[in-house]
């Protein structure tokens, strides 16, 4: 009798332990939901910032001329001199932090909706193994619902991703102060760009170098394979393609492994690509290079004159040919 | 498999429905497998070292307590120690070891012959031989019985929750529970949950966040300045209690989940009011193993030196503590620092005392907390940085030059300060006594559903989860 009632009491108050974390996940899914779809509504509202301009890049830009690559195509191609020379309307869809990862996601995107006249890929020592380039997916996370074509890519971050984004906070995390100015009047000085460039003011002080890039480094097999797959589905959408490998500050006397890789697979494909790695107008040149690896709004506006003579040599030839 | 990693959760998960399902007697075997499976997911060649450990130990205890005579247990006990030690030097220290010796010799014959390339320092090695030094210790001076429950023994040093990032248990208080487990304990569950969300929110929201600057920062010493590093500096000491003390919480609260309560190891330290005090409330469980086992037995034995024989004791503790994080030069000098000040504190004890009394209570307090913070964040510095001489250029920029601040992101620094204004102000509230403003501590149910229902959406939504938050520092 006494086991019975004392069974009774333990079991219910089990129950009603269970009832309550039932109740307690009820609640974390409810508030999940709501605050996730809020920060979604407002993410994809956004009119200035990073965000902004990767929503812009995969939606609604319908340039010709588009730059990839990370941050040495974002700060290096001056949009003026590729419009005026070329005679093609210019966004740059580069991103700092990024890798081949994020390009081919974007070009994916932007293949859905149409196909630009032209493309430049800056993929400069782009093949390092590091975990960093998979963790930075985190930024098309918003993207994986409403883009289906990249949800591969973005599984290539880890194989959790899929469970993660159960819940509908996860993928804006980190980004509620950045959504918060992306909406609001005062972000209208926030990373000011021309038709995506953003140029970059400083200038080298090469006494601040402290480290220099490593010179042999293991390359990863995943990336090689992106971009192998860039430049298929680019020939496959007859867009023109240009590979361009573009300086560093320090002078090396080798090139780096993994530019020569890129040159090599572009070579197969019969696509043509500029190497400026070391050229000697621009390398060891502080007054052009805002860093180690980025140039200067000068800086780039010398080599993006460099660039679009090689381009336009080209792209006349073959337009002629083709007429 | 860190314990903030979605495989641990899963893993966690998985342990507790085997171990709850699982008949009473044989739910240290549950725990002994699930923590090899754990160790082995870290990496297997570790597997065999521990259980190396385990069954000396486990041996070396029983036949101490057998011995009869004095000399034999101290043979026994250096027996055990040299296993230990030598495990420990070996993978930990030896190739420091080499390299220092090398640079008083010529040539490199030390260097060519001696140095492991190869060498791989097995995770949690300094906790585990910590805890089963004190199991031995503790056995030699007949403080305690060895334990003959070989499992018991296994689980003991095995014990997942713990084995990575501690505490450092104590046999008194982890031995007696294993075995002893309730069939189903609600409250276990809940308080064991509750700690693992905090210690979530410490570690993904305050520490990794903050290390996002500290690392920008220290990753570009020559292109900073002297308010920036003086920002750093400030920061740095936040978020390594938040990341320990988040491991920490994370542990003890995976071990409550199976009924087990491990010991306390950090109490509002950064609340201290004198670096005696902050000893006491940081990594207790490494302080307090070293006043046990080293200081106290010093103390003793030099008790003919006088307060000489005090100060030789913290010298030498705290180098030991020092060392203990690394087997680096700044290490050491970080152990000095410390014992310098708790020197100077031991010699300023009655005037601090007489001072106390002519300021008001709260003043002094907040002065003495205040200044405890800022010895803690500089002698950081010396912990931060690699070399000695990285740490004296930061503290000479940060006392000749100023400078504009480094702000990557303003979302950073906001980031930073409501993840370290929530982590205060609970630390303070714990410090001086609950009160309704609380809603961590709230009583109803439902308060607390919302609470702690909110702390995991702010998890989410402010957590650093990998690599993809970071601050591109190269312009």
């Amino acid at each position: 009798m006494i086991n019975a009632i004392r069974n009774k009491i333990i079991h219910n108050s089990f129950m009603n332990f269970l009832l309550k974390l039932f109740a307690f996940v009820l609640i974390v899914i409810i508030l999940d939901f709501s605050i996730g779809t809020v920060l979604k509504h407002y993410y994809f509202k956004q009119y200035s910032g990073y965000e902004f301009r990767t929503m812009y890049a995969m939606e609604e830009t319908t340039a010709d001329l588009l730059i990839f690559g990370s941050s040495k195509a974002n700060h290096q191609y001056y949009p003026a001199i590729f419009e005026n020379r070329l005679k093609l309307t210019y966004y740059n869809v580069g991103r700092d932090g990024t890798s081949i990862f994020y390009s081919y996601a974007i070009l994916k995107s932007i293949l859905k909706r149409y196909s630009p006249k032209m493309i430049i890929l800056d993929i400069t020592r782009e093949f390092g193994k590091n975990q960093e380039s998979y963790d930075r997916l985190s930024m098309l996370l918003p993207y994986y619902e409403k883009h289906p074509e990249i949800r591969s890519i973005i599984e290539l971050k880890s194989k959790y991703e899929k469970l993660k984004l159960l819940s509908k906070i996860y993928p804006y995390n980190s980004l509620i102060f950045s959504i918060i100015a992306g909406n609001s009047e005062f972000n209208e000085e926030r990373h000011r760009n021309i038709n995506g460039y953003i140029p970059l003011f400083k200038e080298l002080n090469p006494k601040s170098l402290i480290h220099s890039t490593p010179l042999h480094y293991d390359l990863d097999s995943v990336k090689i394979k992106i971009y192998e797959s860039f430049i298929k589905d680019c020939i496959k959408s007859n867009i023109k393609l240009y590979i361009v490998i573009s300086p560093d500050y320090i002078n090396l006397e080798y090139n780096d492994t993994a530019n020569i890789v890129a040159e090599k697979i572009a070579q197969k494909y019969n696509v043509k690509c500029f190497d400026f790695y070391r050229d000697t107008s621009l390398v060891n040149h502080a007054k052009y290079f805002a860093d180690n690896s980025h140039l200067n709004d000068n800086g780039a506006k010398v080599f993006s004159k460099l660039v679009v003579d090689k381009i336009a040599q080209d792209y006349q030839k073959n337009n002629k040919s083709e007429n | 498999m860190i314990s903030t990693s979605i495989v641990y959760f899963i893993f966690l998960v998985c342990t507790l429905i085997v171990f709850y399902l699982s008949p009473v007697k044989y739910r240290n075997y549950v725990l002994i497998i699930a923590s090899l499976v754990f160790y082995t997911y870290v990496k297997f060649s570790y597997v065999i070292i521990i259980l190396t450990v385990i069954s000396t130990n486990y041996v070396i205890g029983i036949k101490i307590e057998d011995s009869d005579t004095k000399k034999l247990k101290t043979r026994y006990l250096y027996l055990s120690l040299l296993i230990n030690l030598g495990i420990l030097i070996y993978f930990k220290y030896w190739n420091s070891i080499i390299n220092n010796i090398s640079l008083f010799s010529a040539d490199s014959f030390l260097k060519n012959n001696f140095l492991l390339r190869e060498i791989i320092l097995p995770l949690g090695l300094s906790y585990y031989i910590f805890q089963t030094i004190g199991y031995i210790l503790d056995i030699y001076r007949g403080s305690r019985k060895s334990e003959k429950n070989f499992s018991k023994f296994s689980l003991f040093i095995l014990f997942f929750p713990k084995l990575l990032v501690g505490p450092i248990e104590r046999a008194k208080n982890l031995l007696p529970q294993l075995g002893k487990y309730h069939l189903l304990n609600k409250e276990d569950l809940i308080a064991g949950g509750k700690l693992i969300i905090w210690g979530l929110f410490k570690k993904l929201v305050v520490a990794d966040r903050i290390s996002l600057y500290v690392d920008a920062v220290y990753s570009n010493l020559p292109s900073h300045n002297a308010s920036t590093f003086c920002l750093a500096t400030l920061l740095y000491p936040i978020q390594v209690y938040a990341d320990f003390s988040g491991y920490t919480d994370i542990a003890i609260g995976s071990a409550r989940l199976f009924g087990i309560n491990l010991m306390e190891n950090f109490k509002q330290p950064l609340f201290a009011k004198n670096v005696s005090d902050f000893w006491r409330r940081w990594h207790i469980s490494l302080s307090s193993w070293v006043s046990d086992y080293i200081y106290t037995p010093i103390v003793i034995k030099r008790r003919d030196w006088g307060s000489f024989g005090v100060v030789y004791a913290l010298l030498i503790s705290f180098i030991i503590i020092g060392v203990w994080h690394g087997a680096s030069w700044n290490y050491v000098i970080f152990g000095i620092i410390q014992a310098a000040a708790l020197i100077y504190d031991l010699e300023t004890k009655n005037f601090r005392k007489k001072l106390s009394k002519r300021i008001p209570g709260y003043i002094y307090n907040t002065f003495s907390i205040l200044l405890t913070f800022l010895f803690f964040a500089f002698s950081l510095v010396v912990f931060r940085t690699t070399n000695l001489s990285g740490a004296v250029n930061i503290i000479h920029v940060m006392l000749s030059g100023s400078g504009k601040l480094f702000i990557d992101h303003p979302s950073t620094m906001l980031f930073i300060i409501i993840g370290s204004v929530i982590l205060l102000t609970s630390d303070f509230i714990k410090e001086y006594g609950k009160t309704r403003y609380n809603v961590i501590h709230v009583r109803g149910w439902i308060f607390q559903a919302l609470a702690y229902s909110l702390l995991i959406l702010y998890i989410i939504v402010a957590g650093v989860f990998d690599g993809g938050q970071f601050i591109y520092f190269a312009f």
